[in-house]
Parts: C-alpha cells; sequence; structure tokens
C-alpha cells in the first residue's frame, strides 16, 4: 500500500502534488469542523429533547392527575376512563413513539405506539450516541399510587435532522473543496507554467533542436532563470555550431586526403581509418573498427606491422618506413610514417599512422635515375670522344712543326692526312650528335604504314652499297601495318639492313631476309637477317652503346644501333641481336608496342 | 738509363694516338719495344697469350702497360680488372693513359689498383713531355718486379 502511494506520488507533477496536499489539509481541517459541529448541533438537540420531554411528561403528569380526579363531582374518584380520554387527545411531542399506562395491577389500562422511521445510515446513528428515552412516572395522588404512566421518545427525528444538516455541511465542504482545488490547480498552473515550458523546452533541446528557447515570463526571480537558460542555451547552440563546422572540416580533410590514415590503439587494434585506407581494401571504414592487423594482412605482414607499432610506441618517436605492400593484389612501394599519441601525462596511449602509394613515383625517380645515367654516360662518351681527335690533330700539328724544321717531307705528308682524318671524324661526330639529340625532339605524329614498305625504302637509299657487295635482299610482303613514326622506323630498318650489308665478311652468297614473326611470349617481332659475320654474343649490348665499335677499323662513328635503340625506345619498344657466334650470321629483332585499332 | 730492352703493351684504339705515343717515346730514345694491340679482347689475348699471341717470343710478356679506357669490345676498366685479380699478371705495372678526366673514372681506376692514372694532354709539347718523363719514370727510375 505504501509502496503503491510512493509510486503514485513519484508519478505525480508538481502542481497535481501541491494541489493535493492544499486540498488535504483544508479537508483535514473542513472534515474536523464537521465532525466538532454536527456533534455539536446534536449534543444540543439532545440537550433540548430532553428538556422538552420532561417539561411535556410535566406537562401530561399535570393533566392526568387533573383529568382524572378533578371531574367535578367527588374529589377523590379516580376515572380511568377519563384519563384514557385524555391520554387519547394530548397533543404529543412529535418525537413520542409510545404513551402507556399501568393501573395498580399492572394491566395496561391504555397503550400507543408510533413509529418513527430512522433515515440516515446506522453508522451515523451510531456515531450520534442518542438512544430512546423512557420516562416512567407514577401517578401518586395524596399518598395514593394509582398506576405507572410511561413515555418513550425516540431520536429517530433528531438523527434523522442531523442526517440532513450534516449532508448539506459535506455538500457544502465538498463544493467549496472542489474549488479550493480548481483554483489552487488554476493559480499554481499560471505561476509554474513558465517552468513547465522550460521543461519542455529543455526535452526539445535534449532530442537536437537547438534553436528552440523559452518565452520569458513569470515572477522576476523565475524570469532570471529562464533568461539564464536561454543564454546558456543560445551559447551551448554556438559552441555546437562551431564543433560541428570544425568536425566537418576535418571530416573534410581527412576524407579527401590520398593519404591512407589509421589509428590505433596501444595494442595495435584499429580505433579508427579514414576513406582511403578502407577503400584500399575494398571494405567499409567501421569493418576495421576494434580489429587488428591479422585480420585484414598475411600473419608475416601483420607480425612486421605490429612490430613497428611497438617500437615507435615504446621509443616514443617517430617512424619513416618505406616498404612493399600489396593492395588488392598488387605489388606497390607504400611509404609509411607512425607517430606515437600521447594523453595529458605524456604516456603514448595510440598510435597514428600515414601512409601514401610512392609506387609511381618511385618508378619516376627510377626512370630519372636511369635518364640522369644515361645522360651521363653520353656526356662522358662524348667528351671523350670529341677530345680524341682534338689530340690528334694537335699532336700531329706538333709533329708537323718538328718534320719541318727537320725537312722531314715524307712523314709530313702522313700527319697531314692523319689531321685531316681526325677533322673528319670529328664533324662526323658532331653530325652524330646532333641527329641523335633530334631524335628525342622532333617527333613526327605517328602515321599508319606497312612495316614491309619502310623496309622497301630503305633498300632503295642502300641501293648502291647492296649492289656493290652484290647482297641478296628478300623483304616479307604482307608484314603488318604500324602505327609510329614512318620516317624514324624507315631510319631503322636503314640502318639495320646497312649493317647486315656491312659486316658480310668473306660470304660468297651474302643474304640479308626481313620480316615478322611471333614470340613465345605472343609480341610480334621484326627482324633483320643476314648470313655475314655473326656477332659474339658478349658483346650483344655493348654493341648498341653510343660510338660503340667492335671493330676500330670499320666505317662510321659507332652511332648506327645507338640511333636504332633510342628510335625504338622512344616508341616503347626493345631491340636485341641473337647470333650463334662468328660467321654464324645475326639477327636483330625489334618490337613495336600494341597498335591501336 | 740501362740501356736494357724493356718492352710496353700499348693498349689504344685510336690509332693515330697509338703513333702519336709510339713516336714520342721513339722520339724521347726511351730504350724499349712497344708493343700494340687496338681492343680490350686483344689486350687480354696478349696477356694470355691466346690465338695469334702464343708465340712468346714474338710477344713477350710486358714490362709495362699503357692502357686506354675507351675500347671496343671489352672497355678498359674491364680490362684492368682482370689484369689486377690475376696472380700471375697483377704485378706488371700499368698506366692508365686515356682522355677522360672524369672523377669517377679515377677512383675506379684505383680502386682496381691501377699504378698510375696519366691524362692524355692536348698540347703536343706537354704529350711528348709526358711520354718522356713517363718513360724516364716507369722503366728508367722504376724497379720492375719482372726483371
Amino acid at each position: 500500500m505504501t509502496w503503491l502511494t510512493s509510486r503514485l506520488w513519484a508519478r505525480l507533477n508538481l502542481v497535481p502534488r501541491l494541489s493535493l496536499v492544499v486540498t488535504l489539509s483544508i479537508l483535514l481541517v473542513v472534515t474536523g469542523t464537521v465532525y466538532q459541529s454536527t456533534q455539536y448541533i446534536i449534543r444540543r438537540t439532545q440537550d433540548n429533547l430532553i428538556v422538552e420531554y420532561n417539561q411535556q411528561m410535566e406537562a401530561l403528569e399535570s393533566l392526568v392527575v387533573l383529568v382524572s380526579f378533578l371531574d367535578g363531582k367527588s374529589s377523590h374518584n379516580f376515572d380511568v376512563e377519563r384519563l384514557i380520554e385524555v391520554l387519547s387527545n394530548f397533543k404529543y411531542s412529535a418525537d413520542v413513539t409510545q404513551v402507556s399506562f399501568r393501573d395498580t395491577t399492572d394491566v395496561a389500562a391504555f397503550s400507543q405506539e408510533r413509529i418513527i422511521k430512522l433515515e440516515t445510515p446506522l453508522f451515523f446513528a451510531r456515531w450520534c450516541g442518542l438512544e430512546t428515552i423512557y420516562v416512567n412516572r407514577p401517578i401518586i395522588v395524596e399518598g395514593v399510587y394509582y398506576g405507572l404512566l410511561s413515555l418513550s421518545m425516540s431520536p429517530s427525528r433528531i438523527i434523522n435532522r442531523g442526517w440532513d444538516r450534516y449532508l448539506y455541511l459535506v455538500q457544502a465542504m465538498c463544493f467549496s473543496l472542489a474549488l479550493v482545488l480548481l483554483s489552487i490547480w488554476f493559480v499554481l498552473r499560471k505561476a509554474l507554467h513558465p517552468l513547465l515550458s522550460l521543461a519542455e523546452v529543455s526535452k526539445t533541446l535534449t532530442q537536437g533542436d537547438l534553436s528552440v528557447r523559452v518565452k520569458i515570463a513569470g515572477s522576476p526571480e523565475l524570469q532570471r532563470v529562464l533568461l539564464n537558460f536561454n543564454q546558456m542555451a543560445a551559447s551551448f547552440q554556438a559552441t555546437l555550431a562551431a564543433l560541428q563546422e570544425s568536425e566537418t572540416i576535418k571530416h573534410i580533410i581527412l576524407e579527401s586526403l590520398p593519404l591512407k590514415i589509421f589509428l590505433k590503439d596501444r595494442n595495435s587494434v584499429y580505433l579508427s581509418v579514414n576513406k582511403a585506407y578502407a577503400d584500399d581494401h575494398a571494405l567499409k571504414v567501421e569493418e576495421f573498427v576494434g580489429k587488428d592487423d591479422f585480420v585484414f594482412y598475411p600473419a608475416e605482414l601483420a607480425r612486421k606491422y605490429r612490430a613497428d607499432d611497438r617500437e615507435v610506441m615504446e621509443s616514443g618517436k617517430l617512424k619513416n618506413i618505406e616498404e612493399a605492400y600489396t593492395v588488392l593484389g598488387q605489388d606497390r612501394m607504400v611509404r609509411t610514417i607512425k607517430v606515437p599519441i600521447r594523453n595529458e601525462a605524456g604516456e603514448v596511449t595510440a598510435l597514428l599512422g600515414s601512409f601514401e602509394d610512392i609506387t609511381e613515383r618511385k618508378k619516376a625517380e627510377q626512370q630519372l635515375e636511369q635518364k640522369n645515367a644515361e645522360l651521363e654516360r653520353f656526356t662522358y662518351t662524348i667528351s671523350h670522344d670529341l677530345k680524341s681527335p682534338i689530340i690528334t690533330i694537335k699532336g700531329f700539328l706538333g709533329s708537323l712543326v718538328a718534320d719541318a724544321k727537320a725537312g722531314n717531307i715524307a712523314r709530313m705528308e702522313g700527319d697531314i692526312k692523319r689531321i685531316a682524318g681526325a677533322t673528319d671524324k670529328m664533324q662526323a661526330l658532331m653530325e652524330d650528335v646532333l641527329e641523335l639529340s633530334r631524335i628525342g625532339r622532333m617527333v613526327q605524329p605517328s602515321i599508319k604504314f606497312s612495316m614491309t614498305a619502310a623496309a622497301q625504302d630503305a633498300i632503295e637509299v642502300l641501293y648502291g652499297i647492296i649492289r656493290a657487295k652484290g647482297v641478296k635482299v628478300t623483304i616479307e610482303p604482307d608484314m603488318p601495318v604500324v602505327f609510329a613514326d614512318l620516317h624514324r622506323i624507315r631510319e631503322v630498318m636503314q640502318n639495320l639492313i646497312e649493317n647486315a650489308v656491312k659486316y658480310m665478311g668473306n660470304q660468297t652468297e651474302p643474304q640479308v631476309a626481313v620480316g615478322c614473326r611471333f614470340l613465345a611470349d605472343g609480341r610480334q617481332a621484326y627482324f633483320v637477317k643476314d648470313n655475314g659475320l655473326g656477332i659474339d654474343m658478349k658483346f650483344s649490348d655493348k654493341i648498341f652503346g653510343l660510338f660503340e665499335k667492335l671493330d676500330p677499323h670499320s666505317e662510321g662513328t659507332g652511332i648506327g644501333l645507338a640511333l636504332v635503340k633510342r628510335i625504338i625506345e622512344l616508341h616503347h619498344g626493345t631491340i636485341w641481336v641473337e647470333s650463334a657466334g662468328a660467321d654464324q650470321g645475326s639477327i636483330f629483332y625489334f618490337t613495336l608496342p600494341q597498335q591501336p585499332a | 738509363m740501362k740501356g736494357e730492352l724493356l718492352n710496353i703493351l700499348l693498349v689504344e684504339d685510336n690509332e693515330d694516338h697509338a703513333e702519336l705515343i709510339r713516336r714520342s717515346l721513339e722520339e724521347n730514345q726511351v730504350a724499349n719495344r712497344i708493343y700494340w694491340v687496338q681492343d680490350g679482347e686483344e689486350a687480354l689475348d696478349y696477356l694470355y697469350q691466346r690465338g695469334t699471341y702464343a708465340d712468346k717470343t714474338k710477344s713477350p710478356c710486358p714490362h709495362l702497360i699503357l692502357l686506354d679506357l675507351r675500347l671496343p669490345k671489352i672497355d678498359g676498366l674491364e680490362v684492368l680488372k682482370t689484369i689486377k685479380t690475376d696472380e700471375k699478371l697483377k704485378s706488371i705495372p700499368v698506366v692508365v693513359l686515356t682522355s677522360s678526366e672524369s672523377e669517377q673514372d679515377i677512383c675506379k681506376v684505383y680502386a682496381f689498383h691501377a699504378n698510375s692514372y696519366l691524362v692524355k694532354p692536348l698540347d703536343f709539347e706537354k704529350f711528348t713531355r709526358l711520354m718522356h718523363d713517363l718513360g724516364f719514370y716507369w722503366l728508367g727510375w722504376n724497379v720492375n718486379p719482372l726483371k
């Protein structure tokens, strides 16, 4: 019961609570008052009643005595008949329920009864404590006993009247109570309304709508409270807006960075990753949280990452790692930076890592290194090879002077020839260098042409030397159409065929064949094949070097194959030579990458 | 000068340079015999007495090797490396004579234990002077292990 009451009480709002308390107190006071006043009324009535009874009895008694004995005939003659008549005609009080007269033999000479119905609940009657009053009065005249006069009076009428009054009181009380309750309710509601709206507004606030405000109303101190509340809400809204904005900016930064970022706790368990990181694994960001590297990487790699994490967290120092990394089945180079994260006490609590794909950069670096090395080699070669003729020229000029002084005419002629040769060589070298640099700079647009046609063009240019050496040249008639720089590819063909014709050796039936074949790996390779001197495979790379000549006595500067190689590489193709050895002939192959449709 | 005949192996692909060197050495009366080869492969054939150089009397073991760096087939550095890693050949003094002044070349050449590095002078007088000093030093003053 107590439990239920306390539960109900707890569910009540302030206004009903206050109303209830006030009402209950009033009810208590009023009930007490009603009780007291009812009691008082009843007591008063009863007292009056008793007085009335006695008066009635006395009147009746006097009447009985007077009537019975004073009939005018004999002074002491008791007349029962007359008594009954008197008793019958007496005007009794309304409360009298029974009247009787018993003579000396105890025989009821007269008896009259009347019933007054009790119209109240029994409890009220009991509560009033009123009982039927019996009054007996012996009739004794001049010492002679004539009989007993009895009178009963019931309190029922009084009780009924009291009940009516009581009911009226209770009704009035209930009405006024209701009135009081209502007015209290109303007044409280009015007074507490701002507080109630505060409750509602604060509820809306907590639900996330930060734009709501309380209407300022009520008593001054309440107004102050509401004003403060509104200010608080406004500053809260502003702070939250600023926070949200900064969060949004941070989010944008994190999610837009191509850098892959992750945050791990002390046990190398992921706390968070950014989108770029998750995308790398084709997973969602949420799928990382709470898991470690063993879930996402092969055990060996995960162990390595964990060891790195531990090193960073234990040393408290940033670590920069470049390593191989497999993403969606592709091998990449990545650069990872791991940074220890500290709490306010300075203890390392987490690890922030970022890594970026540097595969392309590494590739570019390697290419640049290659280019630099190539350039260095080129400069070295040029400076060396251009210096050689100068040494020759200066040397033999000096010798020429000495010869002139000595009159050694025979040697002078040879010296002059050497000087002339060296200047020719120098000129040829310079022209070749210029040509080589032109290949890289001047790229003509690629066009479609047949490789057969390119080879035939080359043969036309080389007609003289081919005829002089009696070489039989065959060209495959239906070589594929390629998409390339025609001028340069023709140059390649020309150089290769010219070399083949030039290094025929003592071949009695010199032959050169130009064609095309599929390699084991499916690529299409063009070839220039001869049955001449052949090449020692020891020198298969060296021959493509700038100004490299296997035979110092041969014509030319040794730029031909370097030029060819450069052209093919500019077309993203490859070139190589195959030869079974001396006098076994050689085959030069070159490929051009896949042609556009 | 002791007047003894000393053998020089000249490894030089440029015929003109070879002629200049030969002439300078002769004119400075450095008494010696010059054996000239034109590329790295030939040089190694000579030293190992292979092929056309099998005859020991016609192609004797040199007391000094004059080596150019940029050579056809096998280049000078490779020849130097081979000589200096061969137990029999490594005691022969090797003088690198080249037109290259590249620091890289100088470092590599000494790393392969060449005995000297000389740059061919552009000037004729200096050239002959160098050849004179070279002959004088290596064939005169220098005590050769093969003798």
